[in-house]
């Protein structure tokens, strides 16, 4: 059993970076249940505190996700790079850490790294599968550029 | 029927780019303003140097022995709070040897004391030299402790905010006259406030364009969230920038309507002073953008590294004592607008890395900043306002950087600093 629901969360963990490289909103919202949470936060050594950058509930996720097209970010082509690390199982739910790279291209076909972070993930089952009820995204760059509002 | 073709413009109002817009001097810019090294170089000297200079609020030196190092125009500074209370400010280097005092961003100093790693020179927060090691070494009373010291930096506080002036050698304005009333509009929202949030961008463009796009309201139309919230309010379109003394402005108040973005009502929590939902922003010469909106403050600064690289540095600020719910709110409305990941700082920094370069292609010679309303929201007064105090300092015309402000014509690179 759970070696099948590691297989599972870490299908839907790529999935994820997936939907967001493709810009597969409503997939991406579809991993998460109604009352979740979607955090990014940095540890920042200049004011000595962990710092959230973005702190969504998921109707708010869903807002910005679906304006995104409106607004005016250099994002290029992100390739988020997930690789799936610890698995932890509790009756009424799972935690996952995963390591994420994300690459970004630009334009010209230059690709760099973007950012560098690990998902801290909760999830809960539904049916027959699981659904995020928090992602806190943990980056250790703390320097985007370009920056963009695009969750990763 | 055939498509009515506009008639050209008259050779008279026609500009061709190349050659100088036909406007008043006050209303374009050269701009090599943006690219050139020697103005640069310039700059940092007359400017970012002689002029007093925002580095940190007072709240992230909060304990006696509380640091941080910063670095103003390539000087490395450091401001401290002593023992006694008073925040100092002091150059980054060991009187010995030169080496670097303080390697971390900020700190407390163990003890009141700071000792330099590489030959364990020891100084008090107030700067006095306590301690040397092997003293018997030296011979000349000059090296000495009590008879050498650190470098001491001005420095002044008003409002939580750290000012320092890094080349005191001229005599120049006090802080007070320096800012005069810049920062009465915004004295009491701001009042009693903690740092919650920093983050550092580094922008490929030059420092003036990051700080004009705090300077017009013009550019509004850039931003989705500002379109959405702001420019559809009549309210918007009629505020008006105060010019102050100094190149200071003030963005006088007017209201947002976050609820047309569905980014929730800011009516609870709202700062003292400020209306539920209000804006108000303050731009100090050169580089610190204090942002107000009803319920937390941004405040920008910038470290220009080079015509083209600039390091922003991002803060967020909300009242001491908030409630673990209160200062969730507040960072998530900070974060809304103003974050890495926000809606409104990302669309500045992409636009004004476009305009830097295409300003290094030498494609576009001379910007338009012409708009005159009456120093209402879009009118383009707070840069020529902006640019008449840096004219003033550089002693050279920001419509035409071979013109000297004698009207004299000089080499860009044979700049006196």
């Amino acid at each position: 059993m759970k070696a099948d629901d590691r297989i599972q969360l870490n299908e839907l963990i790529v999935f994820t970076g997936v939907c967001l490289d493709q810009e597969n909103f409503e997939g991406y919202l579809s991993s998460f249940c109604d009352d979740a949470e979607y955090q990014v936060v940095s540890i920042v050594p200049e004011i000595a505190q962990t710092v959230a950058w973005l702190d969504l509930t998921k109707p708010a996720l869903e807002s910005l996700l679906m304006s995104a097209d409106r607004h005016t970010w250099n994002t290029g082509l992100r390739t988020h790079h997930i690789a799936a690390a610890t698995f932890s199982f509790e009756p009424a739910h799972a935690d996952t850490v995963s390591s994420v790279s994300i690459f970004r291209t630009d334009a010209e076909g230059n690709t760099k790294l973007y950012a560098v972070g690990r998902y801290y993930d909760r999830w809960v089952r539904s049916a027959d599968s699981w659904l995020l009820a928090k992602r806190t995204l943990q980056l250790d760059t703390r320097v985007l550029a370009p920056p963009s509002g695009m969750p990763m | 029927m055939a498509k009515q073709i506009s008639a050209a413009p008259s050779a008279q109002s026609r500009w061709t780019w190349d050659s100088v817009p036909d406007l008043p001097q006050t209303h374009y810019l050269d701009n090599r303003i943006y690219t050139d090294e020697a103005l640069f170089e310039a700059e940092m000297a007359r400017i970012f140097k002689r002029q007093w200079k925002f580095v940190c609020h007072e709240s992230e030196l909060e304990r006696a022995g509380d640091y941080r190092a910063v670095s103003v125009a390539d000087s490395p500074v450091f401001v401290v709070k002593g023992e006694d209370g008073a925040v100092r400010a002091f150059l980054n280097i060991c009187p010995h040897r030169g080496a670097r005092l303080l390697r971390e961003a900020r700190g407390n100093l163990r003890g009141h004391r700071l000792s330099c790693f590489y030959h364990h020179w020891t100084f008090s927060t107030a700067g006095e030299c306590v301690t040397i090691p092997l003293p018997q070494g030296y011979k000349h009373d000059v090296v000495r402790p009590g008879s050498i010291g650190l470098r001491a930096v001005p420095v002044g506080l008003r409002h939580g905010l750290v000012f320092v002036k890094v080349d005191d050698s001229e005599e120049g304005q006090s802080l007070d006259d320096f800012l005069g009333v810049a920062l009465d509009e915004i004295a009491t929202p701001i009042k009693d406030l903690e740092v919650f949030h920093y983050h550092r961008v580094e922008v490929r463009a030059n420092w003036k364009l990051f700080v004009e796009t705090n300077c017009e309201g013009y550019h509004e139309l850039l931003h989705f969230l500002n379109r959405t919230t702001a420019l559809s309010q009549p309210e918007y379109m009629k505020r008006k920038w105060l010019l102050n003394p100094n190149g200071h402005h003030t963005f006088q108040p007017a209201r947002i309507a976050y609820g047309k973005l569905r980014l929730g009502d800011r009516s609870e929590g709202t700062l003292a002073g400020m209306a539920p939902n209000m804006h108000i922003v303050v731009d100090l010469f050169p580089d610190c953008m204090i942002n107000a909106r009803s319920t937390v403050v941004r405040m920008d600064s910038l470290v220009p590294v080079s015509p083209g690289l600039t390091i922003l540095e991002c803060r967020g600020l909300a009242p001491k004592g908030d409630s673990a719910d209160q200062r969730r709110s507040r960072v998530r409305q900070h974060n809304q607008v103003w974050g890495p990941l926000g809606r409104n700082l990302p669309e500045d920094i992409w636009a004004i890395e476009t305009q830097w370069a295409n300003m290094a292609s030498g494609g576009l010679p001379y910007s338009i900043i012409a708009r005159e309303d009456d120093n209402r929201a879009t009118d383009d007064a707070p840069l020529r306002s902006f640019y008449a105090q840096w004219q003033r300092l550089m002693g050279v015309a920001p419509f035409n950087i071979a013109m000297a402000q004698t009207g004299s014509m000089a080499n860009s690179s044979e700049i006196a600093i």
